[in-house]
């Protein structure tokens, strides 16, 4: 799956990180995933 | 009366213990990596681990054979029924990719399986193959229970991808299926460029023990309206932290 992602015009530059689950109204289980990104 | 409140008491306690547990990421550090038994032989050989069950219980070895090391493997050992002893079990042989590579590297080499099934499963696994590649790991794919597709092992990018080990105690794990609440992992995703849009791009299935062996269902597993939310969690420009969510609604 993707999608756009955009870091706000006034957020610090560095490492962030995005996390990725399922939607509350899914019916797929998730266990939420930490994933690190970095911000320009 | 005491009787009635004790079996009440034992019937509580039962249907407390029968409750599904939360969820949790297996514990790979406490998987068993007990070596699989094998035949004698003076080849070289390189192993992983399949973990299967909704919580990773089940232990299937796979291990290549190869006329000698850091050449591509001829043949398969696969655990079909589990027990851990490779000795009873059908030794694989490879079939080489027919189409030369123009890089000078060997050609991915495909072993197939065919249907198993494991322990607690009432449908077997269909068309299970292992193929060795020179430079993108060892990748498995199987309709799970004969239905969908699970493949991988995945990494954020090609070259992260797992092959099999040299020993037991390092070899990959990977989790194949769709039976344990979904994990994800980044694909090929540059860094996010303030005030711009970057497609974010995530595999959806079960984190196994490294980066690269991941195992992932197909962009078709989901149903139309199913999507994946990502949260970016960042610092504003005062230091604050701050989050922006966003959702993944798009196929590859």
């Amino acid at each position: 799956m993707h999608g756009p992602v955009r870091a706000p015009k006034n957020s610090k530059p560095g490492t962030a990180r995005i996390v990725v689950e399922m939607p509350k109204t899914s019916k797929f289980a998730s266990l939420p995933t930490a994933i690190p990104v970095e911000i320009r | 009366m005491r009787t009635i409140i004790l079996c009440s008491v034992f019937s509580a306690a039962l249907a407390l213990a029968q409750q599904p547990s939360e969820p949790t990421p297996i514990d790979f550090t406490k998987v068993d990596r007990t070596p699989p038994k094998l035949p004698a032989s003076s080849a070289a050989r390189t192993f992983g681990l399949y973990l299967f069950g909704p919580r990773g219980e089940h232990r299937v070895w796979a291990v290549f054979e190869a006329p000698a090391k850091d050449q591509p493997p001829t043949a398969l050992w696969f655990d079909r029924d589990g027990n851990g002893e490779l000795t009873d079990d059908e030794r694989i042989a490879g079939k080489t990719a027919d189409k030369a590579r123009t890089d000078g590297e060997p050609p991915p080499v495909a072993f197939k399986i065919g249907d198993f099934r494991t322990p607690g499963s009432e449908s077997p696994h269909r068309d299970v193959s292992i193929t060795w590649t020179p430079k993108i790991g060892t990748r498995f794919r199987m309709l799970w229970r004969g239905d969908k597709v699970s493949f991988g092992g995945y990494g954020p990018t090609l070259d992260t991808y797992a092959a099999f080990a040299g020993e037991p105690k390092n070899a990959p794990i990977f989790v194949p299926g769709h039976d344990r609440p979904f994990q994800f992992e980044r694909w090929q995703t540059d860094a996010l460029v303030r005030g711009s849009d970057t497609d974010f791009k995530v595999f959806v299935g079960n984190r196994g023990d490294r980066t690269g062996a991941f195992a992932a269902v197909d962009d078709e597993f989901l149903p139309d309206g199913e999507f994946v939310v990502a949260t970016l969690h960042y610092q504003g420009q005062d230091g604050k932290p701050a989050t922006q969510r966003f959702e993944l609604r798009e196929r590859c």
